[in-house]
């Protein structure tokens, strides 16, 4: 495989790049996904961030960028296009899953945060575990008058939990280690849904 | 040559020297034995070396004459010839006690032969029985009489035996004597082993006593009330243990002892300990103490292998329904009154003293019927910890714990009567019921402020009761427990040195005229012992401010770097009131706080004054808060009771009607004393104060649990979920029962804060963040 042609992706950067800073900033972003056609709340914009392991949420860094491409040997926007499809199917492998889902908190708050508004919590949530996780509507309901930020540690059991069969609830131990919202979202659930969650 | 020494021919033959022995020796001693005369009469010292030498000659001839082994065999022969034609027929011939009587007559006779066989063929027993490993004269003796003579007859002697001792034990008069020799027998043919005793006598025996035990202990359970039954049983046993003493051995009488106990006590006694009049509880509830202790003394021994177990649970379950009850009606009371029936105050002081009566009736019984066993203070702690710490409503059983303390320590109501020694006793007894309580905290903070409120308007009974059930605190709780109160007490002694101190400053330096005719005094508190108490900015009147810039002056003179923070709210002051028309011309004096005196003083300078400007005279704050505050000062001024100020409304401002109220000196005041205290506000725990401790509690607890999860973290490093919550737990049970979902709440956010973590494999792992 041929080495990554890095001026041809400092040419890239150039072009998406905020005209007064050293980023990729929202705007940049946008066309960046206008040109290679993809919606930018498509899943694989953040398996993007994550294989470019962007610091922080709508921008990327000349380093990031370049260096992260030149990684995954992309050196023009077509080879991006086509990569694209491959970091779709990197992530239906649980582990790596795991990985880039814990990125994602990470990467999506305020740096001087140490949690998500549940706001963008729910949002993200519907993006990431649209189609792995049974109970996400119900999940994302029980949110809505529930709470005003998301810990690091809730976002991460929150996986951990997704990945539960839903026969399980009968056996959830809410004296277990979860975290405290999640109890009370099986709480919630069971008392909304009496007859699906008995044991 | 005399005749001892018969000529023999050398060598002697067995047969000759035999006869000799028989004819000389046995035959005579049997005729002795079966006549009664004493053998010793019959022969001379003469005859007895004879019979003695001729067995020496026959043991000591050169071989082939010697006879030993030969005669070992006829000494053998001869016992057991004599025994099974003379002496089995004669002991079968007889009946009953005759055939007893025979049995240990023969045996006693036995014995005597047995004592001259080994006299006369000692030299056997000393030269040959070992060599040819037989058994030793004495042995064959026994061997042979039991062989002969005891086998046939231990049955029927034995149940002549087992039938004369039911008849004693029926009362009847028996030959003791005779009953013991037979046992003797029994152990004497053990030759040293109690073996044969045990399993000819005593098994036999242990069995007949089981039986007669099962047969009458059935009737009795059926017939008789508890205590009557324990009484038959413990007359029983008294007898079982006289009658072993007089018989058996000490083995025996320990085994008899646990067969009745068996028997008597642990096989019936469930059945007695219910019975619905004469049980275990209505024994305990009709003080029946006798029989109470008589019950212990019975069921605590250790052949009853329930033990007092089950009676203890009984002792439990009825604490436990008694305290329940207490606790059901209070609660019902205080539903009632919530919802604005029937009168408040005592219903709190009524539950504590009930369950101090019920606490003190039942440690009364355990200790003087219960022999003091820990199994029985364990049933009553178990009891009180359970009902103790139910739910009661608005109220907490340790708020109502706390507020008894301050009734007795106020020494209220009708505690007046009671001696200081009285009080003390009341105050020990309360330890014990606080000991039994979960949420030791919350009872720590309400006494905290009740403390707080005795010391600082000298409502204290006594400065030693204070001190002395502090330390009885200390001693249930530790050091850390008590160390505020204890600051408290203390600062109240050292602010009394500060203000003598500040009076003699005054003195000697001629500061006096400065204060004017205004007698004042400080109390200094520090501030991390006492509860915390708002300071405010109201503006005092130039006499009192020039009284704290005063003593400001003093106290650092006296101090480095403290800082005196004010606190009006807790002041209380007297003031000369004149000029009052219905007083004829006689001044009165007002007691009050500090506050009322600010609002009373302004009106030296003016007849009305209008709320707000009563208010900004007085720099009291636009908010809610202090506007409610100064409401309830000058309301308390106006009321009924001691209307010095009235009131009324302008019809000016209809909409600001609520803060535009006038307040004037109202003339026609006409005190009934020269002194006149007005109740202060402060000065009891408002329903304001005890939502306050109750959150300051609740936060102390997650600091506590914090604290307790980072210790355990940081010591083990590693834990997982449940261990971490159990041992959470333990650390803190001392003062209150965390809740777990408390805890989880803390552990999430130490996460947070990054104090600890998960581990990656394993998320009910938490892992230590160094």
């Amino acid at each position: 495989m041929k080495r990554a042609d890095k001026k041809a992706l400092l040419e890239l950067f150039q072009t998406y790049k905020e005209p007064l800073g050293n980023y990729i900033g929202a705007e940049g972003l946008q066309k960046l996904f206008e040109d290679l056609q993809v919606d930018p709340s498509d899943i694989v914009t953040l398996v993007l961030a994550w294989k470019l392991r962007a610091s922080s949420t709508c921008e990327f860094t000349e380093t990031e960028f370049v260096e992260g491409l030149a990684n995954l040997q992309v050196d023009s926007l077509e080879k991006l296009k086509r990569k694209l499809s491959s970091l779709r199917k990197e992530i239906e492998d649980p582990s790596k899953f795991k990985a880039f889902y814990q990125f994602v908190f990470q990467y999506s708050k305020e740096p001087s945060q140490r949690s998500l508004p549940a706001e963008t919590a729910m949002a993200l949530w519907d993006i990431l575990l649209r189609g792995r996780f049974s109970l996400l509507d119900s999940w994302l309901e029980f949110l809505k008058n529930n709470t005003h930020s998301i810990s690091k540690d809730t976002w991460n059991l929150l996986y951990d939990f997704s990945q539960l069969s839903e026969t399980d609830l009968s056996d959830y131990d809410d004296n277990g280690a979860w975290p405290v919202l999640i109890d009370d979202f099986v709480k919630w659930l069971k008392k909304e849904q009496p007859n699906k969650h008995e044991s | 040559m005399s005749n001892s020494f018969p000529r023999f021919p050398y060598p002697l033959s067995f047969e000759e020297g035999w006869s000799f022995i028989w004819n000389k020796g046995f035959l005579p001693l049997q005729q002795c034995l079966e006549s009664g005369m004493d053998s010793r009469k019959k022969y001379g010292a003469e005859q007895w070396m004879a019979i003695y030498n001729t067995v020496y000659t026959l043991c000591t001839q050169k071989p082939p004459h010697i006879y030993a082994d030969q005669l070992y065999v006829s000494i053998k022969e001869t016992e057991t010839q004599y025994l099974r034609e003379r002496v089995l027929p004669s002991v079968k011939s007889l009946h009953d006690e005759f055939k007893l009587k025979e049995l240990v007559h023969r045996w006693e006779n036995h014995k005597v032969m047995m004592r001259w066989i080994r006299k006369i063929f000692g030299y056997l027993d000393r030269f040959y029985v070992k060599r040819a490993q037989k058994p030793t004269l004495d042995e064959l003796g026994y061997n042979c009489f039991r062989d002969n003579v005891f086998q046939a007859v231990k049955a029927e002697a034995r149940s002549i035996v087992l039938s004369l001792l039911e008849k004693e034990r029926m009362g009847e008069i028996v030959d003791q004597l005779l009953i013991q020799s037979v046992v003797r027998i029994f152990v004497e043919l053990g030759n040293g082993s109690l073996k044969l005793y045990t399993e000819e006598l005593e098994t036999p025996y242990l069995k007949a006593v089981a039986e007669y035990c099962k047969a009458v202990s059935n009737r009795w359970a059926e017939e008789d009330s508890f205590p009557v039954y324990m009484i038959r049983v413990e007359e029983a046993l008294e007898d079982e243990v006289r009658r072993c003493k007089t018989y058996f051995t000490e083995q025996t009488e320990e085994r008899s002892l646990l067969i009745c106990e068996a028997e008597l006590l642990d096989a019936h006694q469930l059945k007695l300990l219910m019975k619905e009049h004469s049980g275990f509880i209505p024994l305990l509830l009709q003080g029946r103490k006798s029989d109470l202790a008589r019950w212990y003394r019975l069921f605590s021994r250790p052949g009853v292998s329930q033990g007092i177990e089950p009676a203890a649970e009984m002792l439990r379950t009825q604490i436990l329904q008694e305290g329940n009850d207490v606790v059901k009606a209070f609660r019902a009371r205080l539903e009632q009154n919530d919802k604005g029936g029937g009168e408040k105050s005592s219903h709190g002081q009524e539950f504590i003293e009930t369950l101090m009566e019920i606490h003190e009736r039942y440690l009364e019984v355990i200790i003087t019927c219960l022999g003091s066993h820990a199994r029985f203070y364990r049933a009553i702690k178990e009891a009180f910890e359970s009902f103790l710490n139910q739910p009661l409503g608005s109220v907490t059983s340790a708020e109502l714990l706390s507020t008894y303390c301050d009734i007795l320590l106020k020494a209220s109501g009708e505690i007046r009567h009671l001696s200081e020694d009285a009080i003390e006793e009341k105050l020990e007894k309360v330890v014990k019921l606080f000991s039994y309580l979960s949420e030791k905290d919350l009872f720590g903070e309400f006494y905290r402020k009740q403390l707080s409120k005795r010391l600082l308007f000298q409502r204290s009974l006594s400065e030693d009761l204070e001190r002395s059930f502090i330390t009885k605190l200390k001693m249930t709780c530790g050091s850390q427990y008590t160390s505020k109160l204890e600051g408290m007490v203390t600062d109240m002694h050292l602010s009394r040195e500060v203000q003598e101190g500040f009076h003699v400053w005054l003195q000697s330096n001629a500061i006096q005229q400065v204060l004017g005719n205004i007698d004042f005094n400080v109390t200094v508190l520090t501030t991390g012992h006492w509860p915390t108490y708002k300071s405010d900015d109201i503006y005092l009147p130039e006499e009192l401010s020039r009284c704290l810039s005063v003593f400001q002056e003093y106290y650092d003179s006296r101090t480095s770097q403290r800082k005196l923070r004010w606190v009006h709210s807790l002041g209380v002051g007297t003031l000369h009131c004149y000029g009052f028309p219905l007083t004829k011309g006689k001044s009165f004096e007002l007691q009050v706080s500090t506050h009322q005196m600010c609002i009373l003083l302004l009106f030296n300078d003016a007849e009305r004054l209008s709320f707000q400007s009563i208010r900004k005279s007085l720099n009291v704050g636009n908010s809610e808060q202090d506007v409610e505050g100064l409401k309830k000062y000058l309301n308390s001024l106006c009321n009924s009771k001691y209307p010095i100020l009235s009131k009324s409304t302008t019809a000016i401002h209809e909409e600001n009607a609520e803060n535009e109220e006038l307040y004037e000196i109202n003339l026609k005041f006409a005190p009934l004393s020269r002194r006149i205290k007005i109740p202060l506000l402060m000065a009891r725990i408002n329903q304001e104060e005890k939502e306050a401790t109750r959150t300051a509690v609740d936060e102390d607890r997650r600091h506590a649990i914090e604290a307790a999860i980072v210790r355990i973290m940081k010591s083990r490093r590693t834990i997982d979920h449940q261990r971490l919550i159990v041992e959470v737990s333990q650390q803190l049970m001392q003062l209150f029962n965390p809740d777990p979902k408390v805890i989880k709440a803390r552990i999430e956010d130490l996460i947070t804060r990054e104090y600890i973590e998960r581990d990656e494999q394993n998320s009910s792992l938490y892992k230590y963040v160094a």
